[in-house]
């Protein structure tokens, strides 16, 4: 809404809400006529710069090999104009082997340098709040909001933070492969990875002054604060494995056994200091109030013992069998070990002598189905065992007088039967190529399912795990809560022809994925994870499940009002121009229970197509994508709606547009009008998508081997140049990160469009050399 | 090629692969101390219940929001529809997911969490010379002390509790169940609140306070009785308390919300927060989280409740019914402590008002006024601020500190509890009557105003209604000195003006236990309190001093604000709050 609109809209809820002066706005901000800015155009950068250079260089001789690969990524964010937020990324990989006789010796080195600048953490949804007729921030430092500077000073004060990452790596890997005998060979491999990060935090002196230019003190940052966090990770691996492998005249059979170890070692130390001599000055020693240093330790180790059997009969009939033992450190004495088990069978019906005619048609036809279990360890550190915490003081004694009190206490709880999740996927699929390899063909149909999930599960309030600022460290306990499977089929199709000067490639993919919850306990019906009470895991639904409460329109006129206020137990307060609520549970009471299950951002099914045409020495690349039946729960529109924001709400219903449908605007934010549990949020996330298009054109080899290049094509890359959809968020295409609503747990925040960082629309020039 | 070193290189590397053995996956936590191994010795207990204190300094227990969200709906405090969570419980229009709501039920639980490790822990413990018995019993009362003021709480603000006096290990044992508030008393409030009468000592060296005493343990069970209408027995524990000699009204009743004037001897318990330690960290970071070292001390009340001008956020301000009260409370013109004063201390140690006498954030407050009158705001809260030491609450340190401990109970409760009490037993006699009489009249007293033997004996036995609105602005309506003019005096008038927003929102639970608060609403929103009403108390303020039309407020200021409580409050809906969303969410015995 721009000001005129905002103005109108906060006028027509104070009007609702029998205030017959209208909106108090002028009383606080006479001068609100005079803006009329648009804040998320503000911190949006419509043509940030991406550079990609990669270096190949490739050496040696017969048997030593050396090769170096250096890559450089710089990508300049697409949010915030006053402070970046990019991406530079520097690796780059050794790889060296040597072979002599028996033995071949292998190696890499890789090295790397990465710097991420952060935007501020909300910062899309903080400016839908921003009211139009607030003038944009004056310079870096500085802001005029005429009125309610407290409550609006928090995005315009994150304008100017930097929050830096700089991460190091370095890594290696040396393996030794020997054949000790014919057909057996033993290969150890040891690795390890160094990492060092460093994360700096900056939040500058920032003043926000009120219409008269007067200083806000409860609404500037009066001083400026750097926090750095290090992070340093260590992980070793070593792996040893012996292979046999040998012949029974047309049986193959290759045995394989083998031992892993994996050891993981972190740290993290943190400090804060505050009152920096100036803006200018970045540093600790600039400072003189250390408000806190933090710091902990973690690790985790896992063993694996495996064994394989493969068996190829002339490459007709194949099989294997493997069975494995893991370790986990993260579980309790009793629940460490675990064997898992796997098989597989494979069928290539064109090799058989009876395919023979068929062969005219079909190239080759090959049948296969697998078994295979897998192990999942991935819950947090030291979760089987309860632990006493420091950092819980109290203090004794009168102001001046007082004396810490140290306070030691256990947070959380602890699950000592915690064990492993295991995950068995299982398939069957043919390949399929016809027609001198002009069509292929791939099919797969799987049933995959989780037994003893996994899941963070939320413990009542009442357990007293719930500590405020820090409730979602505790409140969770990961506890193996149930079973679900993914069922599902995938299916891909390619022509392609290249006997022509139009060499052309189309191929089609389609898959269909079906999510189901079959077991949780009893006392567990369904549960949310998070504050926003959005994403259940519900038996018999998809992951996560949408639990909401059904509207049914607005209360257009007093007859309705009637008969919807006949329905309620208790007196509610509603009145026209309300949203209209289903009591599901018909207890004539709207509450929470009331919540039933609407569907689930999975996808019904998804299909891309793929076409790459080329003619001499153009060619071009389309990829076409498209996801139907999705729900996205709108969480943008949401907070709009809460803050009065929404375009929709200039159109709400008032006595006089009594036909809208749009509710009526409430003063407070958790409004029913309002609510984040109604089901008007809920949208269609169906979208078909170009993800790519790249024209390209490389010059004919005749001009180019008189200067001795191998290869020189230019090409135009548009990355998500068109997306067609009914959602009214910024993109359907809702990936799986952390959210406003409070959860970085990817599986319940998946679905809800928080203000993500968008995906961007790219126009890529590139130039490929190659000599 | 010879074999031998290569069988000797792989023997190496199998050697060091079997090296990974079940040993291996022997990682302990290196952050913190198992649990079997911690509670051993007196300070292992000790320091675990310093823990369970903390909860105190919780902001929706007593650090923060709470002081302020309770306050919101009563007839002491109006609040500004831009604080919009605020208006929401103003108008009572809340509707159940209202961040405050669940947080307070979470916060509390903390404490009850905190304290059934303690007492779990001490009854496998074994005394020995470095945990004796008499340490034993002193922690379990000082534990079971909390316990019960957390569950009391918890029965205030939601009728009732799930109860767990265990901590709960098993999946079954964490999903509680919910009792009504009469079987909370039953089964724990009472019995562990006799149990810290009996145990905690009767006070603390001053290292220690802010410790539970054994008087503090009389007073909540007084009003623990008191609450629920059990007044013989509040009655016995409040006139012991009385009797034990230990606790005196303070001379200066500014006392009692000061920082100087910290445990004084009018207090029996208190939460401690303070701005001297732990310099720079912000008020309601109280504890060290995964992310950051940061255990903080301070209470955000202050910032929230100062003038925007004076650094604060005014939240809340004093309604202008209570304003006009504290102006209509007469000083005796005799007492010597009012020889300078036109306002009782006890107005001026409350609210802060044009024409106050002397200084409000170290100014004249003719020379900085920092009233609003644009937007009607014609006093402001000073009871937990700092403005007698500071000239701006930010201007020490970092936002949002101050230090002014939490008044959880004083005397001056305790002996109005104890008048209303002798004048609502059953067979109530005359001498009760005095004995209240006496009670208030005490209190009245230390504020130098009239006290009401005084009023009745100068004008035939009657005594004013302060809480009514007479012929005009700052006059009332008078009536004789009964047993229930005395209670209705208490309820109206004696217990705002002497307890206004203080302890664990002392108003917003009086006025709930006496099914006062349609009454009261509606009784107040009938008084005019437009433009005209602004003129004759800045008249009456100012000693007539024109009123200053340049500052013209809007009539909207006053006018929206009326007739919203009144017809919003119900009591079913209104009286708790609903058990918060995330309880029902992850309680399956609280489903229907």
């Amino acid at each position: 809404m721009n000001t005129r609109q905002q103005i109108f809209a906060r006028d027509q809820e104070a009007l609702n809400n029998n205030l017959e002066e209208g909106t108090d706005l002028f009383t606080f901000n006479p001068n609100a006529l005079e803006y009329d800015s648009d804040f998320q155009k503000f911190i949006e950068r419509d043509h940030a710069g991406i550079q990609n250079h990669t270096l190949l260089i490739l050496g040696g001789k017969k048997d030593a090999n050396l090769s170096m690969v250096t890559n450089y990524f710089n990508q300049e964010g697409v949010l915030v104009v006053l402070v970046n937020s990019g991406y530079k990324n520097l690796t780059t990989r050794f790889n060296s082997e040597l072979t002599k006789e028996r033995i071949k010796i292998q190696s890499s080195i890789n090295a790397g340098n990465s710097n991420t600048e952060l935007c501020p953490v909300d910062i899309y949804t903080q400016a839908i709040t921003q009211p139009p007729y607030h003038p944009l921030p004056i310079t870096e430092y500085e802001a005029i909001i005429p009125d309610n500077q407290v409550y609006y000073s928090t995005f315009a004060k994150s304008l100017s933070d930097e929050n830096t990452i700089t991460t190091r790596t370095i890594g290696g890997n040396l393996s030794l492969n020997v054949d000790l005998l014919k057909g057996l060979s033993y290969k150890v491999q040891g690795g390890g990875t160094l990492k060092n990060s460093k994360q700096e935090n900056w939040q500058p002196r920032f003043l926000i002054k009120n219409a008269q230019g007067v200083i806000q003190n409860s609404a500037s940052r009066m001083e400026a604060q750097l926090e750095n966090t290090y992070i340093q990770t260590q992980h070793w691996s070593l792996e040893n494995l012996l292979t046999y492998n040998f012949r029974l005249r047309t049986h193959e059979f290759t045995l394989l056994t083998g031992h892993t170890c994996e050891a993981y070692e972190g740290s993290t130390e943190s400090a804060i200091k505050s009152g920096f001599q100036s803006n200018t000055t970045r540093v600790w020693d600039a400072a003189n109030n250390l408000i806190a240093a933090s710091g902990r330790k973690y690790a985790y180790t896992n063993i694996g013992l495996l064994s394989r059997i493969m068996y190829n009969y002339n490459g007709r009939y194949m099989g294997t069998v493997s069975l494995r033992n893991d370790g986990s450190s993260r579980f309790g004495e009793m629940y460490r070990r675990k064997w898992f088990w796997g098989g597989s069978v494979g069928w290539n019906i064109s090799e058989e002598l009876f395919f023979s005619r068929a062969r005219m048609v079909i190239d080759q036809l090959k049948v296969r189905a697998s078994l295979a279990e897998v192990g999942n360890d991935q819950i947090p550190y030291y979760i089987a065992t309860t632990t006493v915490e420091a950092g819980s003081d109290y203090h004794w004694g009168r102001e001046g007088g007082e004396t810490v009190a140290p306070g030691y206490i256990q947070r959380g709880y602890a699950n000592p039967e915690v064990h492993w999740e295991t995950n068995i996927s299982r398939d069957i699929g043919f390949d399929l190529t016809l027609f001198k390899g002009l069509l292929t063909a791939t099919f797969d149909a799987y049933y995959n399912s989780k037994k003893d999930m996994l899941l963070p599960v939320s413990l009542a309030p009442s357990t007293g795990t719930w500590m405020p600022m820090t409730e979602n460290d505790y409140k969770n306990i990961f506890q193996n809560v149930g079973n679900m499977y993914n069922k599902g089929i995938e299916l891909s199709t390619t022509y392609q022809d290249n006997t022509t000067a139009w060499r052309w490639m189309i191929q089609g993919t389609f898959s269909k994925n079906i999510n189901e919850v079959t077991q949780l306990p009893e006392n567990l019906g369904e549960y949310s994870i998070g504050t926003a009470n959005i994403g259940f895991v519900a038996l018999n639904q998809p992951v996560p499940t949408y639990m909401l409460i059904p509207t049914n329109g607005v209360i257009k006129d007093s007859a309705e009002l009637a008969e919807y206020n006949s329905h309620f137990r208790t007196p509610t307060q509603t009145r026209l121009g309300d949203l209209r609520y289903v009591d599901t549970n018909g207890d004539s009471v709207l509450n929470a229970y009331d919540r039933v299950p609407m569907g689930s951002p999975l996808p019904d099914f998804e299909m891309g197509l793929n076409i790459k045409v080329e003619y001499k020495n153009i060619d071009l690349v389309v990829n076409l994508f498209y996801s139907h039946g999705s729900e996205i729960y709108n969480g943008t529109k949401a907070i709009a709606y809460q803050e009065g924001r929404h375009l929709d709400q200039f159109y709400q219903w008032t006595p006089v547009n009594n036909q809208s449908d749009v509710p009526a605007l409430r003063f407070t934010s958790s409004h029913w009008n309002q609510s984040m549990l109604s089901d008007q949020y809920l949208e269609d996330g169906t979208y078909l998508r170009f993800r790519n298009i790249i024209l390209g054109y490389s010059l004919p080899r005749s001009i180019l081997h008189t200067v001795r290049i191998e290869k020189l094509r230019f090409y135009i890359n548009l990355q998500n140049p068109i997306t067609l959809t009914r959602y009214t968020g910024f993109d359907p295409d809702i990936g799986y990160g952390p959210n406003a609503f409070g959860m970085g747990d990817p599986l319940f925040s998946k679905g809800i469009d928080a203000g993500n960082y968008p995906t961007s629309r790219k126009f890529l020039l590139g130039v490929q050399l190659q000599f | 090629m010879k074999i031998a070193p290569h069988i000797g290189s792989i023997l190496l590397a199998a050697c060091l692969a079997w090296g990974c053995n079940d040993q291996f996956l022997d990682v302990t936590d290196p952050n913190s101390v198992s649990n079997l191994d911690y509670w051993q010795t007196y300070d292992d207990f000790n320091y675990a219940l310093n823990a369970a204190y903390k909860v105190l300094q919780y902001s929706s227990v007593c650090g923060g929001f709470n002081s302020i969200y309770d306050r919101n709906r009563t007839d002491l405090c109006r609040s500004f529809d831009f604080y919009a969570e605020h208006w929401s419980f103003t108008t009572f229009s809340w509707s159940g997911t209202e961040m405050y709501i669940g947080q307070r039920w979470n916060e509390l639980y903390v404490g009850v969490f905190r304290t059934n490790q303690i007492l779990d822990q001490l009854r496998t413990a074994v005394p020995s010379s470095t945990f004796t018995q008499e340490q034993m019993n002193q922690i379990q009362a000082q534990s079971r002390f909390l316990r019960a003021l957390y569950y009391f709480w918890v029965c205030n603000s939601y009728g009732g509790a799930v109860i767990h006096t265990t901590v709960p290990i098993t999946n079954e044992e964490q999903q509680g169940h919910f009792f009504s508030a009469q079987e909370v008393l039953d089964s724990v409030i009472i019995p562990d609140l006799q149990y810290a009468i009996d145990y905690l000592p009767v006070s603390w060296p001053d290292t220690e306070l802010g410790r539970a005493t054994r008087g503090a343990a009389k007073g909540i069970l007084g009003k623990v009785y008191l609450y629920h209408g059990f007044f013989d027995a509040a009655i016995v524990l409040f006139s012991d308390l009385l009797a034990s000699n230990q606790y005196f009204l303070t001379n200066d009743i500014s006392s009692n919300f000061s920082l100087a004037g910290e445990h004084n001897t009018e207090s029996i318990f208190e939460v401690n927060f303070s701005e001297v330690l732990a310099p720079g960290i912000d008020a309601g970071t109280l504890e060290t989280t995964s992310e950051d070292g940061q255990i903080g001390h301070a209470s955000s009340t202050a910032t929230l409740i100062a003038p925007d001008t004076r650094g604060g956020l005014r939240i809340l301000v004093p309604s202008f019914w209570m304003t006009e009260l504290y102006l209509k409370d007469s000083i005796d013109v005799d007492a010597p402590i009012n020889a300078t004063r036109r306002w009782s201390s006890r107005a001026n140690a409350s609210i802060a008002f044009i024409g106050q006498d002397g200084e409000y954030y170290l100014q004249a407050t003719e020379d900085a006024a920092p009233w609003y009158l644009g937007g009607a705001e014609c006093a402001y809260w000073k009871k937990g601020t700092n403005w007698a030491t500071k000239e701006n609450e930010e201007a020490w340190t970092s936002t949002s500190r101050s230090g002014i401990n939490q008044r959880i109970l004083r005397l001056a409760d305790v002996k109005l509890m104890y008048a209303e009490a002798l004048l609502r037993r059953p067979g109530s006699t005359n001498a009760d009557f005095n004995e209240a009489l006496t009670q208030v009249d005490d209190i009245r007293n230390r504020s130098a105003v009239i006290t009401l033997r005084n009023y009745a004996n100068s004008n035939g036995g009657q005594i004013p209604l302060l809480h009514l609105r007479g012929t005009k602005p700052f006059a009332s309506p008078w009536a004789p000195l009964t047993p229930a003019c005395l209670l209705t005096h208490i309820m109206r008038v004696e217990r705002p003006l002497e307890l206004a927003f203080e302890g664990n929102s002392i108003r917003w639970h009086d006025l709930r236990r006496w099914d006062m608060i349609a009454e009261v609403l509606n009784q107040i929103e009938t008084i005019d309190y437009t433009k005209n009403w602004m003129i004759q108390w800045y008249n009456y303020v100012t000693l007539s001093r024109v009123y200053p039309e340049e500052d013209d407020f809007l009539s909207g200021a006053i006018s929206r604000y009326q007739g919203m409580q009144a017809a919003n409050y119900h009591p079913d809906r209104n009286n708790y709050f609903p058990i918060p969303i995330n309880e029902l969410n992850s309680n399956t015995n609280l489903r229907k």
